[in-house]
């Protein structure tokens, strides 16, 4: 696993288990938001280092990592030529889910309507915020455990502008 | 002429009531399966618009207990995929965002002024 996605899953983890008592809704809010970017940038990384790699100039490796669109990346996952693949299933789910709580922490002032609907409830639980870190871990070691024609055919659907 | 539009609007109105409704039960059917008779308090399924404009599916599954991991795999991952593939099965390819929730999941702090709450 590349150490900054590591980093910022335990990072991540940290903010969420930080508080004691009551959580507070920034530290909640930047561990859901720490979890979406930890997988978010272990993806930028695969495409980088799958294209070009690590060795190559930062010239030629920069402009791939920054390749990647956050709208359309988890939508690319599932309609990939690997979406058949359970483990591929459960990275872009992870995607999609991260990417929407992450959203909701970093711009949405107002409780998540899924938390006692009609209340006014904060925006995340801690219980909550663990489950979006773990779900990220698992889909960043399910990245890392693809195969290198697997990764090249994901990488090649995320880098790509291509339609279905 | 306005009978044959009210009509059609009815049908659809009619067809996306269905819609859900099939979508509701294939998701709950799902995503029951996944946890032991006893753990669910209910689970809520209702339709959404996502961050992106696309419609989409809130899933909110209330325990009676935290649920524990078990292993490597998130059981937040095990619940959207069942979800997904349930709806896939019924031609709903619409994305199911789930939550969790559970007694001692501890709420974030209100951080509203007093005098808003």
């Amino acid at each position: 696993m590349w150490s900054v996605a590591k980093h910022q899953l335990e990072n991540a983890r940290l903010l969420a288990t930080h508080d004691q008592g009551r959580p507070r809704q920034a530290s909640l809010r930047r561990a859901v938001s720490t979890a979406y970017y930890a997988l978010f940038q272990a993806l930028c990384e695969t495409c980088a280092d799958t294209l070009v790699g690590w060795e190559k100039p930062w010239e030629a490796f920069t402009p791939v990592f920054r390749a990647l669109d956050h709208g359309r990346t988890g939508n690319a996952i599932l309609h990939s030529s690997l979406a058949t693949r359970p483990d591929v299933q459960r990275l872009g789910a992870a995607f999609k889910e991260l990417q929407a709580a992450r959203i909701w922490a970093d711009y949405n002032p107002e409780p998540r309507p899924d938390f006692q609907e009609g209340g006014a409830s904060p925006p995340f639980t801690r219980g909550e915020a663990l489950k979006l870190v773990q779900a990220a871990q698992e889909a960043v070691e399910i990245l890392d455990r693809l195969d290198q024609d697997a990764r090249l055919r994901l990488v090649a659907r995320l880098v790509g502008n291509t339609k279905r | 002429m306005l009978k044959d539009v009210g009509a059609f609007l009815l049908a659809q109105a009619m067809s996306y009531s269905n819609k859900d409704q099939n979508a509701e039960a294939a998701v709950k059917s799902a995503v029951a399966a996944l946890f032991e008779k006893d753990a669910i308090d209910r689970i809520e399924v209702r339709p959404v618009e996502d961050h992106t404009g696309e419609p989409g599916l809130a899933v909110t599954i209330v325990f009676k207990a935290a649920p524990r991991e078990k292993g490597r795999g998130s059981l937040l991952l095990d619940a959207i995929v069942a979800a997904s593939t349930a709806l896939r099965d019924i031609d709903d390819s619409r994305f199911p965002y789930v939550t969790f929730l559970a007694p001692g999941y501890e709420p974030a702090e209100d951080t509203r002024p007093p005098q808003a709450r």
